[in-house]
């Protein structure tokens, strides 16, 4: 008897669990989409962030801007993941924002393309900041490819070249 | 020479103890799932275990399972069944994370989300004294604990 009052008591604690997990995650502005399969990195062959959402452009595309001062590369994954490495230029612009963000925005704005990118198979994060700069008015903001792995991956420039000179902030 | 009385109640503040530092490891473990979802999703997906239309979801409901029982364990409510599910969700965790380094599956462990931690025999091994000291709590633990709610529900 004992056993089925324990037994009960588990079911309810975890369905109220899972209930309280999906309303975080709609809520949360870090949370998944549910509907999106969510691929092992050794399966998803190109790399994560290949699926339907915002604009695209690929890393070999991207690596092409780089040299072009008009261009912005926006890093919209958690502070510690930027700090361990990030697209040479980048500036860091996670979907809740920061204090900085306002400037960011204006200088973003002067931009002619702005690349945001994540690490996530979805990219949800990176599809959020591309929502919201369009949201303040940016016309041209692409998501990059394959994220950061797939740019990291494949040799482009995370911490040298033209884009250090053409970051946000710098003339 | 103690007393049955100062045993018991040593004992009693012993599970007390661990019932509420097994919470806030849990707690802990929640939050820094919630805190990157995304990349906790991506871990996930690498044990290659769920069909990838399961693992958006199950990133969604883990944590906040999780940060249910460590509530319950914390305030002492419902322990026995808290740590039940604690010693549940550890037990998945242990096989998922041993069979994927017995295929030599190289991955992350997404135990407590931020930054990465490399699954290895060490995480199985601090998995499984982590079930132990759940299982200690769902069967073990005497009533009444020296701080917790559940005693006046048990004797209701």
């Amino acid at each position: 008897m004992r056993i089925l009052v324990l037994v009960r008591q588990s079911l309810g604690i975890s369905a109220s669990g899972a209930v309280l997990g999906l309303a975080i995650n709609a809520a949360s502005v870090h949370g998944v989409d549910l509907r999106r399969p969510v691929f092992a990195a050794a399966e998803a062959g190109t790399g994560t962030c290949t699926g339907p959402g915002s604009t695209r452009i690929t890393p070999t595309a991207a690596a092409g801007l780089c040299s072009d001062c008009t261009v912005a590369f926006v890093d919209a994954r958690t502070s510690s993941a930027f700090a361990l490495g990030h697209v040479a230029g980048a500036v860091h612009l996670p979907p809740v924002g920061h204090a900085d963000e306002a400037q960011q925005l204006r200088e973003l704005s002067s931009k002619r393309t702005v690349v945001v990118y994540d690490d996530a198979s979805s990219c949800n994060l990176a599809d959020a900041v591309v929502h919201r700069l369009r949201q303040v008015g940016l016309g041209d903001v692409r998501v990059l490819e394959g994220g950061w792995t797939a740019w990291h991956g494949t040799g482009h420039p995370a911490a040298s070249g033209a884009c250090d000179l053409c970051a946000v902030g710098h003339p | 020479m103690k007393s049955s009385r100062e045993k018991a109640f040593f004992l009693r503040l012993g599970f007390t103890g661990a019932r509420i530092g097994l919470g806030l490891l849990f707690a802990w473990a929640a939050v820094g799932k919630l805190a990157d979802s995304v990349a906790f999703a991506d871990d996930m997906a690498n044990y290659r275990v769920l069909p990838a239309s399961w693992v958006a979801p199950m990133t969604a409901t883990i944590p906040g399972i999780e940060l249910t029982v460590a509530a319950l364990l914390i305030v002492g409510l419902y322990t026995r069944a808290a740590a039940t599910i604690t010693a549940g969700m550890l037990l998945v965790f242990t096989v998922a994370i041993g069979q994927a380094l017995g295929r030599g599956v190289n991955l992350s462990c997404g135990c407590f989300g931020g930054a990465p931690e490399p699954a290895s025999s060490w995480t199985v091994l601090r998995d499984v004294a982590l079930l132990f000291w759940a299982v200690a709590i769902a069967v073990f633990s005497p009533e009444p604990s020296v701080v917790g709610v559940d005693t006046p529900i048990s004797k209701a």
